[in-house]
């Protein structure tokens, strides 16, 4: 019988997950209830890191999705008697809704859609900052199904006051004094088509660990704003003034491209917005031998804040030449879109291949990052070694 | 949700059911850290809020500015309970224990 305590000195989580742990590095993988053994990045808030294995399908499981939590205390909620109230002082009535009057009274859609955090790769950085130290795990594609945030907010009324509309969701922190994890969202993005409130991911109604019963789902957006456990939305005539849009979550003026969030800015500082163009190889972990002569693919996802991927290009001398990677069929402006690239096999000895994402703006993906003290946007062109042999 | 909120009866009642109890989940217990003066001290503060991890985490960014800025942090945006002399042995303890450049 393992003891917590054995599992945790990552002793014998070979003998449990022999492929798994060698696919991430060795780091210690653990499960979260419902979870399947992912990153353990920390217990308390749960942080939690899907490993390179659990992203090579087009939608990530359920159960390996990313958790990521800022406050400790997450209540486990009864769908049945939660209820998500829409308000707010420039908001013509309040609404209470329930998760049947989510699904019988308002249109549902589903729209396919990279969740990634903000901080993802915030471990590659370099110099390195602080905060959770995510690899390329913070991250997940998903088909998530609600209805749109718009259709709630024209039935509460909207008045022309309207400036940011406010999500807070049921997680709260341990201490009273510790700012509660709230976060906004500029008018115009709140009214897009493709906001959505929504209580299934892949079909099945959103993990607990995801944000069940309900959570904000914004296409294009940084995972900060998809607010879980939703229980108020409000509608204010104000720029909300909470640490988490005032002080976290912010990138300097002008240092990244991307829709700007007017309200929230000032001249030194501006919220993170938009995912910025990206990619990840999947197929193979950094360092992995492949047979002489043996067929191999290379391959892995692109995406960016929603204008679409039109290129994904790989060099193997160093970025003096690239040629285009296959492109797969696209699921959605919003989502990954996969590539695959034929490595050649017949010459022994190292093969280093870096990879790059076009965006159908024009946005292409750095040789350079751009630094920030909190260690956000790392989208740096991704460079594996392989060994031919 | 805010706590303004929680008199509001639909909030209340899932508060009363559901709230997890502040304490450690289930693995955290495991995690020693390194035995010189100031753990006990720093284990009892931080651990109020999160799980140890995070120290070992972010010891390889860290110095002993960060680690202070870090702390002040705790106390003044997240409303750590902290006098000032125990800001100071964790401080020490920190510096010297988990930082790249002590």
């Amino acid at each position: 019988m393992l003891t917590r305590r054995e599992l945790l000195a990552g002793s014998l989580t070979a003998l449990l997950l022999p492929a798994e742990r060698a696919q991430s590095g060795g780091e210690a993988l653990l499960a979260l209830p419902g979870k399947r053994p992912l990153i353990k990045r920390t217990y308390r808030p749960p942080n939690y890191e899907t490993p390179l294995a659990d992203l090579r399908r087009a939608y990530t499981a359920n159960d390996a999705f990313f958790v990521r939590y800022h406050l400790a205390n997450i209540p486990t909620l009864d769908p049945r008697q939660w209820r998500l109230r829409v308000g707010g002082t420039s908001a013509a009535r309040a609404l209470e809704l329930s998760l049947a009057d989510l699904r019988h009274h308002y249109e549902q859609v589903t729209i396919a859609a990279v969740n990634q955090c903000a901080g993802n790769r915030r471990g590659l950085f370099t110099p390195r900052v602080p905060g959770v130290q995510w690899t390329h795990g913070a991250m997940g594609n998903a088909l998530w199904t609600g209805v749109r945030l718009r259709d709630l907010l024209r039935a509460a009324g909207i008045d022309g006051s309207a400036l940011e509309v406010v999500f807070d969701g049921a997680d709260t922190a341990l201490l009273p004094a510790t700012p509660d994890f709230i976060k906004s969202l500029p008018i115009d993005r709140a009214l897009d088509e493709n906001t959505l409130i929504a209580f299934e991911m892949n079909g099945q109604p959103l993990p607990h660990w995801n944000g069940a019963p309900a959570r904000l789902v914004v296409p294009g957006w940084a995972a900060t704003y998809w607010v879980k456990h939703l229980t108020d939305i409000r509608i204010e005539p104000k720029a909300f003034d909470g640490f988490w849009m005032k002080t976290a979550y912010r990138i300097p003026t002008g240092a990244f491209p991307g829709v700007r969030f007017l309200s929230q800015e000032t001249a030194e500082t501006t919220p993170v917005t938009e995912i910025q163009v990206n990619s990840l190889i999947t197929s193979h972990e950094q360092g992995a031998h492949l047979t002489l002569n043996r067929p191999a693919v290379l391959s892995g996802w692109a995406w960016d804040c929603g204008t679409g991927i039109s290129a994904v290009e790989i060099s193997t001398d160093a970025g003096q030449s690239w040629s285009p990677a296959t492109l797969e069929r696209e699921l959605g402006r919003f989502a990954w879109r996969g590539f695959r690239w034929p490595i050649d096999t017949q010459t022994r000895g190292p093969v280093n291949i870096l990879a790059r994402s076009v965006s159908r703006s024009g946005a292409r993906q750095p040789d350079k990052l751009t630094p920030n003290p909190s260690g956000y946007h790392h989208n740096l062109v991704q460079s594996v070694s392989l060994e031919i042999a | 949700m805010k706590r303004m909120d929680r008199a509001l009866p639909a909030v209340s009642i899932l508060v009363l059911a559901c709230s997890a109890p502040f304490a450690a989940v289930a693995g955290e217990e495991a995690i020693t850290l390194t035995d010189a003066p100031g753990r006990d001290v720093t284990v009892a503060s931080c651990s109020i809020c999160h799980s140890l991890d995070y120290l070992p985490m972010n010891a390889p960014v860290m110095t002993r500015a960060t680690w202070e800025k870090s702390i002040h942090k705790m106390v003044d945006r997240f409303g750590a309970p902290l006098n000032a002399e125990n800001l100071q042995i964790i401080l020490d303890y920190l510096a010297l224990h988990y930082s790249a450049i002590p």
